[in-house]
């Protein structure tokens, strides 16, 4: 970005970018209810995110949770506890692994490709070009595309949870001689369907967070086509530093707020 | 139609880069204006600002009584419905073929339906000549193409205000030439005003009313075109002839001893060229209404003119402006020189094409001209085509006269491509610029 000048003390830029950051989001929440709805493009948007993160996630969901029910399995049978070894992968994967492979998915192949995109038309003046027609491409771009990721988090987050239990499941009953039964009857236990809520709400604010980082990075590049791949590659760590600062927050309230289950 | 454009006291710098300070000018309603300026001095910079995409630090741009550096966003987005603008590479919207491209800003802003839509858009498509190429992509196509895609994307919403930026840069010289036709015609159908940056020189002597050059931070000037072209500003002067011997260098400007030195040998040499008669309309299209408006503009203004600009302007006057304005022939010597029609050198025949432009050829004139020319008097009336058909005289029955072209003698072979490239339907040579013959044809039919 310009106007290094203005900076009057270490620090002073990186505040900016951020205070420039919340007044897109807000951008972004502003232009939200604004009609006519960019229905076609959202819907290209979740065909185009879904189509990059699916099999990536899933190909992330089933060693997480494999190395989940691993650990587990041999520290619950230390225990004599092997009858939890089911509510305590199902507690680590929904609570806490889904929602971050969740966010390192749409952060790592949605957000970097939204950047992308976004970058490259403004080097090639299509955003001014936009702007000029008189249409807003905060409202014709930016907001179908951080509605996707949203949408797109929130599912990718359910596959994920499924995707990592069948996986937990298969590594403790096949491979660690778990009880099938047993496994399944424990998912209450511990779990409650609270932690599944928690889980996709999580994903809901990773989707905004990744899609506002990413047009933000994208609308705003250093100048050229390097400044593009530079923007790409910032957007990627900013978003994943945000996302887990973000999930420790919705975490610690979360455990806060709702009680554990009872045993 | 036409709205003025009012810049006041407009500067904008880069964090301590200033890029320029203090740009006071007014662009006339429905006049053709050109910005003119070394690489790098900031015209881009100045069309963004005028359009509010970039926010000057002071000054103001008002249009309509609306000061675009300072109002709301949405006063903002009705204000950009009156721009068209050109990018320098056409700015095409990359995920969309040309058509959905041109199509683009009618579907958001009109509830036309898909036909009255691709009425438009396949009006203004052939008008570039971009017909048949609907369905490729901004990708697929080299860059000529872009950029008439981009004009014809920003003319569907028959703006009021059109800016171009470098419509000429990377285009080859025939297709600028037409480009500077189409822009000439435009002016005429539309009366819209029109801001053109470029520092094509040849665009910038036939095409404006107006001229503005932006050197050193500052706007060097900015006049009636006769003022420019006339004018013996330095670097002005440079910049127009092209050369290396004055205040603008390599990098930038240049140390002034260095300049006054360079200047001092070219001494013989110094002086502005000629100048050449602006670009006339097409036939068939009506005259510009602007021409009348900024005639009585600078003739009002004539007194505070240079003796040169003085002297240029007089010279473009026809007969009947020479007596609505009350100027004899006798004021000036150069005048008596124009008016004697018998001798044909080719420069005194363009003279006489300009005056013939608008309209006020004396009897004997116009019996000296050639025959299509004669009939630009009555632009609106039904014309055969004939005398333009037949092609047996071709340096006589060349529809546009424009000093431009005939200097460098596009080959007839040469518009026969384009006119198979262009893809017009029209049949057989009827229509020897394919990018017109619509318009053409439709004034004819009037």
């Amino acid at each position: 970005m310009t106007a290094p000048s203005q900076a009057g003390f270490p620090g002073a830029g990186a505040l900016r970018e951020t205070g420039r950051l919340f007044a897109l989001a807000l951008d972004v929440l502003r232009a939200l209810p604004k009609r006519p709805f960019q229905i076609r493009e959202f819907i290209q948007q979740c065909w185009f995110l879904a189509g990059v993160t699916i099999l990536p996630t899933a190909l992330v969901a089933i060693p997480f949770g494999a190395v989940i029910a691993l650990q587990l399995g041999s520290l619950t049978r230390q225990l004599g506890a092997q009858s939890f070894t089911g509510a305590a992968s199902v507690l680590a994967i929904i609570q806490q692994a889904s929602p971050i492979v969740t966010a390192l998915l749409i952060a790592g192949a949605g957000g970097s490709a939204i950047c992308a995109d976004l970058g490259s038309r403004k080097i090639r003046d299509e955003i001014d070009a936009m702007e000029v027609l008189g249409v807003s491409p905060i409202h014709r771009l930016v907001v179908p595309r951080v509605l996707s990721a949203m949408l797109v988090a929130v599912l990718l987050n359910g596959m994920v949870s499924v995707v990592g239990v069948m996986g937990g499941y298969f590594f403790n009953v096949i491979m660690q001689g778990g009880t099938p039964g047993a496994y399944m009857a424990s998912f209450g236990a511990l779990a409650q369907l609270s932690d599944v809520w928690i889980g996709e709400i999580k994903a809901l604010f990773f989707g905004f967070i990744a899609g506002v980082v990413a047009a933000y990075r994208g609308l705003n590049p250093p100048p050229g086509p390097k400044g593009v791949g530079d923007a790409v590659n910032q957007s990627v760590v900013i978003t994943f530093l945000l996302l887990f600062a973000v999930n420790f927050i919705l975490t610690t309230v979360y455990l806060q707020l709702v009680p554990p289950q009872g045993m | 139609m036409g709205v003025e454009v009012a810049v006041e006291g407009l500067s904008k710098s880069f964090g301590a880069q200033t890029i320029w300070s203090d740009v006071t000018l007014t662009l006339p309603r429905g006049e053709i204006s050109v910005l003119l300026g070394p690489s790098g001095t900031g015209k881009s910079v100045f069309l963004k600002s005028l359009v509010g995409l970039l926010t000057p630090e002071h000054g103001r741009v008002v249009i309509n009584g609306v000061d675009v550096c300072s109002c709301s966003e949405r006063e903002l987005y009705e204000i950009r419905k009156l721009f068209g603008v050109l990018f320098q590479d056409g700015a095409l919207f990359g995920s969309m073929n040309l058509y959905d491209n041109i199509a683009f800003p009618l579907r958001e802003h009109t509830r036309s339906s898909e036909t009255e839509v691709r009425n438009v858009v396949l009006e203004k498509m052939e008008m570039v000549g971009l017909i048949g190429a609907e369905t490729k992509l901004p990708g697929e196509i080299s860059g000529g193409m872009k950029k008439r895609a981009g004009l014809a994307r920003a003319l569907v919403l028959d703006p009021e205000i059109i800016l171009f930026d470098e419509p000429d840069s990377g285009l080859d010289p025939v297709r600028t030439a037409y480009l500077n036709q189409l822009i000439v015609d435009l002016n005429a159908q539309t009366d819209a005003t029109f801001l053109i940056v470029t520092h094509d020189i040849n665009t910038a002597r036939t095409v404006p009313d107006n001229i503005g050059m932006l050197f050193r931070r500052h706007l060097a000037m900015f006049g009636p075109r006769e003022v420019l072209l006339t004018s013996t500003e330095p670097a002005v002067e440079q910049f127009l002839n092209g050369r290396r011997q004055g205040p603008i260098g390599m990098s930038e400007e240049k140390d002034s001893g260095q300049a006054a030195a360079e200047l001092a040998e070219l001494d013989d040499d110094k002086g502005v060229p000629e100048i050449i008669p602006q670009l006339e309309i097409s036939p068939g299209v009506p005259r510009r209404a602007a021409i009348q408006r900024r005639q009585d503009r600078v003739m009002a203004n004539l007194q505070s003119l240079d003796a040169d600009a003085r002297q240029e302007v007089l010279r473009s006057l026809g007969p009947r402006e020479r007596e609505r304005y009350g100027v004899s022939a006798g004021d000036d010597p150069v005048l008596a020189e124009v008016g004697q029609p018998a001798d044909e050198s080719p420069e005194k025949a363009t003279v006489q094409r300009t005056e013939s432009m608008h309209g006020s050829l004396s009897a004997e004139q116009v019996a000296s001209l050639p025959t299509d020319s004669g009939q630009q008097e009555h632009p609106t009336e039904p014309r055969p085509d004939s005398p333009r058909v037949g092609g047996q005289r071709p340096d006589e029955v060349k529809p546009t006269p424009a000093p431009r072209r005939e200097a460098q003698s596009i080959p007839e072979q040469q518009s026969q491509e384009d006119r198979g490239s262009a893809g017009a339907r029209q049949p057989g040579g009827a229509h020897r610029r394919s990018w017109f013959g619509r318009k053409s044809n439709r004034g004819g039919d009037q």
